[in-house]
């Protein structure tokens, strides 16, 4: 590169266009990420207005950044509904059952895919990556669960979701590039077994991948109202994650199922819905909205080597 | 020593899951235990006082979303029919919103013995095998004499519910027919506004404009500002609001409130089509007038239901559609809004109301017994024990005698308001969590239950509000029959309709927005066309006739 045609630039000049040329570099960054970041931040912020004020002035666009006509009453009744709380317990329940034993079997699964050593190790990384590229399909899936017993049991809930690929696959690739083999072969010299070098040696060194699982399967578990809603019949199995969606969509199917022969029933599960809507959302993403600050630090770790090394 | 264990281990999950899979797989059995003995239960009014065999199915049902009490066998009437005929039913209860999905699986791997309230007439009509055969050596007939002779009351009952191979694979749930839901969404104009800008309630088009820009050009609400009021505000969100409704003046509507129902007619035996005649073009033009006049809201084809209700709720709207203004507003508000009766266009074949006198408002496919059931008979007896009566049709509909319903001195039921409702529990509420509403026994015409002023307000008012329209609603003989046809040919028409509908609405609302010219007008035709408008009307006519 020819430098030498701005020698005739002052130093002082130099620096200060410097200065400009940075400064409005910054300026355009920050005002972008400050414009990204109220794009993501405004729904969120909306809902949570929303659930403070009276849903006559949301639906009527006529509330944006605050509260307008302050009331309660969403989360009265929300705190009033038993099913939410029943169904808040068999989130809970869910959630930490399936992110232990998920995290636990993804680990495992990971680490002994990640040593060399595994027998057909490639031909069984093959075999998991073919699911994620075809399935048996809904129905084959719901007659296997059936034969084994575990529709409507609060086993299969905590269990169902508890392996998925993508997350093996990115353990896999930080056991590989951060635990080196001399490792291994250390711990094996001063008499390691498998057993324990996974309990004592990786799991210690491996908390950035886990925080990033932990926090892949609990939203995933959290979340999750598909298979809940197909593998469970007895309501008081649901988790939150159903209710709400019932709550969601009654006004829309309820309303639209049965006012041809219930106009006025139609109308009442829509003011009904209208109150509770926001309240419930926030009452039911609070909590893992919470986990997220304390887990971002390993977060971006882990994230950044499964998708580099993925 | 290690590798014993694990095989130790691995046999005993062998065992426990084989364990398992053997608890679950005589499902269909157990709902059914009693089959051989319920076999002699098979003679109906043997006289018999022996009590009844226990016997248990697996039926699933709709569960509202207004039912507060998830346990269905506390309904009193499954009490009473459990009492009656020993049938124990083993409820699976699926919520509305899940019902598509769920009721798919259940279709394709886990039958029940029964579905109530979720079936409709194509997932019967893919699942044919799935569904017993009621007319099968006259089972219904046999089992369920009182539900046979209810149909056979109704013209074309028994017809409605034969699938064109002669198999019934449903019976009906609801009312017959239900005089509030014949006239589908009606207009109702805000009185206060109209004697504030010193009108009467129009009787043509011209009288409607008229009305209309006075309500614009007034602060009619009264809050300052003369420009908030929204003088006319059909809603293509809301189910009885849509926006060829509109077109009512011009002779044109359909029986349903939807606006594709608007898109045939039937006159004098020959279905015709409406969006290709000179009284829509007219309609059209009307309504372009009053987007440019600033009359019609703008917003009506793109607001959201929750949109549409809070302008109602603020007291902006000055006409709209609706079943009673007082399910959108607060009761006072409501009181100054009065029903609209026919309004005449010029040169028009004269005012028809959206809407159908008389329509069967059954649901054909309410309750369907399964193949998977082993004892048809016993329930098919189980449901005839619940039509048995008036009595027992209405406690199932409204719950217990005295509550929601109750008999006058001269033997009529009449509907009232219970105790203890609150305005957390209202009426709807009540009947959904104490009874089974619309998802219970067919109650006839003649068993409709009356309606008075001062015990059920609300219902009474929607009556006087139908009575102002009901005789421009569709007459009977202008009405294509309800009856299942043959899947292919409703999947013949369907293909039809996702193109042909997509583009009819499309160009209704740029239209209207926009306005359209000769040229405009005439392509239009030719893409009807070209999506095959002509045989789609051709299949109706052809379902008129009875060719298939």
């Amino acid at each position: 590169m020819k430098t030498y045609k701005r020698t005739n630039i002052s130093p002082a000049a130099k620096k200060r266009r410097r200065f400009t040329q940075d400064t409005l570099f910054d300026l355009i960054v920050s005002l972008l990420l400050t414009f990204i970041i109220c794009a993501c931040a405004y729904p969120i912020w909306f809902v949570l207005v929303a659930s403070f004020s009276d849903p006559a002035y949301v639906n009527s666009g006529n509330m944006l950044f605050w509260p307008k006509g302050f009331t309660l009453l969403g989360y009265r009744k929300v705190f009033e509904d038993s099913r939410i709380w029943i169904g808040y317990g068999n989130t809970l329940l869910y959630t930490l059952g399936g992110t232990a034993l998920g995290t636990l079997i993804t680990m495992m699964a990971g680490y002994a895919l990640s040593r060399k050593e595994l027998p057909f190790r490639n031909l069984l990384m093959g075999y998991f990556v073919f699911t994620m590229y075809f399935s048996g399909g809904l129905i084959p899936f719901y007659m296997v669960i059936k034969k084994l017993s575990l529709t409507n049991t609060r086993t299969l809930m905590v269990i169902i979701s508890t392996v998925a690929v993508y997350n093996i696959i990115i353990t896999r690739s930080f056991l590989e590039s951060n635990l080196p083999e001399e490792l291994r072969d250390a711990a094996r010299v001063d008499g390691c077994g498998n057993v324990r070098f996974f309990a004592k040696i990786v799991l210690p060194l491996s908390r950035a991948i886990i925080a990033v699982l932990v926090l892949y399967i609990a939203v995933a578990y959290w979340d999750s109202y598909f298979n809940p809603m197909i593998f469970l019949t007895d309501r008081s199995k649901y988790p939150l994650a159903v209710y709400l969606r019932e709550i969601l969509l009654t006004a829309g199917t309820g309303a639209a199922n049965s006012v041809a022969s219930d106009a006025e029933s139609a109308q009442r599960l829509q003011t009904m819905v209208q109150v509770i809507k926001y309240g419930v959302i926030v009452v039911s993403t609070l909590p893992i909205v919470c986990v997220y600050p304390f887990l971002q630090k390993y977060f971006m770790k882990g994230v950044m080597i499964g998708s580099i090394k993925g | 020593m290690k590798k014993k264990m694990l095989s130790l281990l691995l046999a005993a999950a062998l065992l426990t899951a084989s364990g398992c899979s053997n608890q679950s797989n005589p499902s269909p059995q157990a709902s059914s235990d009693d089959a051989p003995a319920s076999q002699d239960m098979s003679q109906p009014d043997s006289g018999q006082e022996a009590p009844p065999e226990k016997t248990t199915f697996k039926v699933a049902v709709i569960l509202h979303p207004l039912n507060k009490d998830e346990d269905i066998n506390n309904k009193e009437i499954y009490r009473l029919a459990e009492e009656a005929t020993g049938v124990h039913i083993e409820w699976i209860p699926i919520s509305s919103a899940d019902a598509g999905d769920k009721v798919n699986i259940m279709l394709a791997s886990d039958l029940p013995d029964a579905f109530l309230g979720l079936v409709g007439e194509t997932q019967i009509a893919n699942n044919m095998d799935s569904f017993a055969n009621l007319a099968e050596g006259d089972l219904l007939k046999t089992y369920a004499p009182h539900v046979y002779a209810d149909y056979e009351t109704i013209h074309g009952g028994l017809d409605s519910l034969t699938w064109p191979d002669g198999s019934i694979r449903s019976l009906m749930t609801g009312r017959q027919t239900s005089y509030e839901n014949d006239a589908m969404g009606i207009m109702y104009m805000n009185k206060a506004w109209l004697d504030k800008a010193g009108k009467s309630i129009p009787t043509t088009t011209e009288e409607f404009l008229d009305v209309l820009r006075a309500f614009r050009d007034g602060d009619m609400n009264g809050n300052g500002d003369a420009a908030d009021e929204i003088p006319f505000e059909p809603s293509q969100s809301d189910w009885c609001s849509q926006i060829m409704n509109a077109a009512n003046p011009w002779g044109i509507a359909g029986t349903e409130a939807s606006d594709a129902s608007a898109y045939k007619m039937v006159r004098d035996g020959k279905v015709v089509g409406t969006i290709n005649t000179p009284e829509f073009r007219s309609f059209l033009e009307f309504s372009h007038q009053m987007i440019e006049e600033g009359l019609l809201d703008m917003e009506s084809f793109s607001q959201t239901s929750e949109q549409y209700y809070a302008k109602l709720k603020g007291g902006l709207v000055g006409c709209y559609y609706s079943w009673t203004p007082n399910s959108d507003m607060s009761d006072d508000a409501a009181a100054d809004y009065v029903p609209v009766g026919p309004i005449q266009a010029p040169d028009g074949p004269g005012y028809v109301k959206t809407g159908a006198q008389d329509q069967l408002a059954a649901n054909l496919t309410g309750f369907a017994i399964t193949s998977q059931c082993a004892d048809i008979p016993r329930l098919l007896e189980w449901w005839d024990y619940m039509s048995s009566t008036t009595e027992l049709k209405y406690i199932s509909r409204f719950g217990v005698q005295g509550g929601a319903w109750d008999i006058d001195d001269n033997g009529e039921i009449y509907e009232k308001i219970p105790d203890g409702l609150t305005d957390d529990f209202t009426i709807e509420d009540y009947k959904y969590t104490y009874a089974m509403a619309d998802y219970g026994p067919l109650i006839l015409k003649s068993e409709n239950a009356n309606v008075l002023e001062d015990v059920a307000w609300t219902s009474w008012y929607r009556i006087q509000s139908v009575d102002v329209v009901h005789d421009y609603c569709i007459p009977v003989e202008n009405q294509i029959p309800t009856r299942f046809v043959d899947p292919e040919k409703t999947a013949e028409r369907t293909f039809i309709e996702t193109e042909l509908f997509s583009y009819i609405k499309n160009f209704t609302a740029t239209s209207i927005l926009e306005g359209f010219d000769d040229a405009a007008w005439d392509a239009h035709l030719e893409q009807l066309e070209a999506l095959q408008y002509s045989t789609w009307l051709q299949w109706y006519q052809d379902l008129l006739d009875k060719k298939f």
